[in-house]
C-alpha cells in the first residue's frame, strides 16, 4: 500500500468517526454561550448569598476561567430547594456546554493603511492598523505606537521605488505574528527645465555668408598689426591667424565683425600670410608685410 | 443571511458567523482531532477556535479566507497549546468528572496513521492534515501556515516523506 492510499483511508476513517459522532454543540455559540465578566461573578455571589438563606443552590463552572475578561464559558446550574423535591432551573437561563480548553492567546495584526501596492509621492508615510490590545508592534527595529485599544501607527520613510514593510505584533505571552504590506514611493520629478536658447549658440544649418576684408596689407607699426572686417553668421567666431600672431572676435548681432591682429616680432621686409576664418570653416588669405 | 459591501472595485460578501459556524464546525473538529489526537478535546478546541473567530468576526469576516484563518488558530491550539497543557487538561478532565468522548473511536490503522502525523513537526503535520483530510490545494495550505506556496510545498513534501518512512509505505 502506498502513502496516498493509506492516507485517504485514514482520512475517510477520521471523517466517518466525526460524522457518526453526536457532537453536543450544534447551535452557534452566540445562542448558547454567555461572556463571563466580573459583573456576573458579583451576581453569582449575590445569588449564592440569597439561596443560602432561602434554598440550596450549587454553581458548578465546567472550567475555571484564566482570564475573566476574555474567556467565554458556560455554567451549569442545579437547584435543590429546602423542600424534599428537586427542580431544575429554566432552560433559557442555563446552558450546558463541553468544558472549553483554556485558550492560548492568539495575537493578530492587521495593516489598515496603506493598502498593499499603494503609490505615494511623499516619502514620509504613516503605517497603521490594529493588533491585540497590550501587544507591541515592530516594523524592523522601530517600535510602533499602540494605544490601549490595539490601534497602532508608525511613521516610516520610504525609499524610492517599491518598499515592503513587515510588521510584527508580539503579545505579552511572547506570541508573534507578522504581516507585510508593499508601498511604492514615486516622487514627483521636476520636468527638466527647457534650456534657455541663446540664438548665438544655436547650431546653424545655413550660416550667413562669410566675407573678410583687409584694411591694409602693409604695416609699419611697432608692433606690426593688421585690421580686418567683414560679415558672417551672428555669434560666430572669426579669427585672424598668422605665423607672428593671432586674434579673434565675435560677429555681432547685425552680422558684422572687425578685428585687429598684432604681429609681434614679424621681421621687417618679409611678407607673410594672415588667414582669416570663421566657425564654419570658411576663410580668406591676406598678405601682410612689415615695411619698417 | 448574506450581506454585501463594496471595497474599492471588489465586491466582498460578508458571511454571518452563524452560517460560517455551521459550515465549518464539523470539518474543524475533524481537523483538530487529526492534529490533537484527543477525541475528548477535539470538539472543545474546534469550538474555542470558532470562539476566537466569533470575538473578532467583524475583522475575520472580511478576510479573503476566514476558513484558513480559523484553521490557523485551531492548528496553533491543537498542536502547541494541547501539548503544552496536556497534564493540566487531564487534571481538569478528571476533576470535572466522567466526561465521555463525544467522538467515536477510529479503526486502529487509521489511529496509527494520525498518530504518525502528529509525530511530525507542526507545519508538516498541519500540511498533511489539510492535504489528505480536507483535500486542500497548496495555496490553501500556505494560507493556513501563513507562508508562501513554495514553502508550504516543502512542508508537505517533507511531511509525506517522513510519514512514508515512519509508516513503512511507499511514498
Amino acid at each position: 500500500m502506498d502513502l496516498d492510499t493509506r492516507a485517504r483511508d485514514a482520512a475517510d476513517g477520521l471523517r466517518r468517526s466525526v460524522a457518526e459522532s453526536n457532537l453536543t454543540l450544534t447551535e452557534p455559540p452566540s445562542v448558547r454561550t454567555r461572556t463571563w465578566n466580573p459583573a456576573w461573578a458579583m451576581a453569582a455571589g449575590a445569588i449564592t448569598a440569597f439561596v443560602l438563606v432561602f434554598g440550596i443552590w450549587s454553581l458548578r463552572p465546567t472550567v475555571v476561567a484564566d482570564d475573566l475578561e476574555t474567556t467565554t464559558t458556560t455554567i451549569e446550574v442545579t437547584t435543590t430547594t429546602a423542600l424534599p423535591t428537586t427542580t431544575t432551573a429554566p432552560l433559557q437561563e442555563t446552558s450546558v456546554a463541553p468544558a472549553p480548553v483554556p485558550a492560548a492567546p492568539v495575537v493578530f495584526i492587521t495593516i489598515a493603511s496603506p493598502v498593499d501596492g499603494q503609490v505615494f509621492t511623499e516619502s514620509h508615510i504613516t503605517f497603521s492598523g490594529t493588533t491585540e490590545p497590550g501587544a507591541r508592534v515592530f516594523g524592523g527595529p522601530y517600535e510602533a505606537t499602540v494605544d490601549e485599544t490595539g490601534n497602532w501607527s508608525i511613521l516610516l520613510i520610504l525609499s524610492e521605488g517599491s518598499n515592503t514593510a513587515t510588521f510584527t505584533a508580539v503579545d505579552t505571552a511572547g506570541n508573534e505574528v507578522s504581516a507585510s504590506v508593499t508601498a511604492v514611493y514615486q516622487p514627483v520629478k521636476e520636468p527638466p527645465k527647457e534650456p534657455v536658447k541663446d540664438p548665438l549658440k544655436e547650431p546653424v544649418k545655413d550660416p550667413a555668408p562669410f566675407a573678410a576684408y583687409a584694411m591694409f596689407t602693409e604695416t609699419n607699426g611697432d608692433p606690426a598689426y593688421g585690421e580686418y572686417y567683414g560679415t558672417g553668421q551672428p555669434g560666430s567666431l572669426v579669427m585672424a591667424v598668422s605665423a607672428w600672431g593671432s586674434s579673434e572676435t565675435v560677429v555681432n548681432a547685425d552680422g558684422n565683425w572687425n578685428l585687429k591682429a598684432t604681429f609681434k616680432n614679424a621681421p621687417i621686409g618679409t611678407q607673410f600670410e594672415v588667414k582669416v576664418k570663421d566657425d564654419f570653416g570658411r576663410y580668406v588669405y591676406f598678405p601682410m608685410s612689415r615695411t619698417s | 443571511m448574506i450581506g454585501a459591501t463594496t471595497t474599492g472595485e471588489h465586491l466582498v460578501c460578508l458571511e454571518t458567523f452563524e452560517a460560517f459556524y455551521r459550515r465549518e464546525f464539523r470539518k474543524l473538529v475533524a481537523f483538530v482531532l487529526a492534529l490533537s489526537g484527543s477525541r475528548a478535546a477535539a470538539e472543545d478546541l474546534a469550538q474555542e477556535a470558532l470562539m476566537v473567530a466569533h470575538a473578532q468576526w467583524e475583522r475575520v469576516s472580511v478576510m479573503d479566507r476566514p476558513d484558513a484563518w480559523v484553521r490557523r488558530v485551531a492548528s496553533n491550539m491543537a498542536v502547541s497549546m494541547y501539548r503544552r497543557r496536556m497534564a493540566e487538561l487531564k487534571a481538569v478532565t478528571r476533576l470535572a468528572g466522567h466526561r465521555q468522548d463525544s467522538i467515536a473511536p477510529m479503526e486502529p490503522d487509521d489511529e496509527a496513521f494520525w498518530k504518525a502525523v502528529r509525530s511530525l513537526p507542526k507545519n508538516q503535520a498541519t500540511a498533511i492534515a489539510l492535504h489528505y483530510l480536507e483535500d486542500r490545494p497548496v495555496s490553501d495550505i500556505a494560507e493556513v501556515l501563513d507562508c508562501s506556496p513554495s514553502t508550504a510545498k516543502v512542508h508537505l513534501h517533507r511531511g509525506r516523506k517522513a510519514l512514508a518512512e515512519r509508516l513503512e509505505v511507499r511514498s
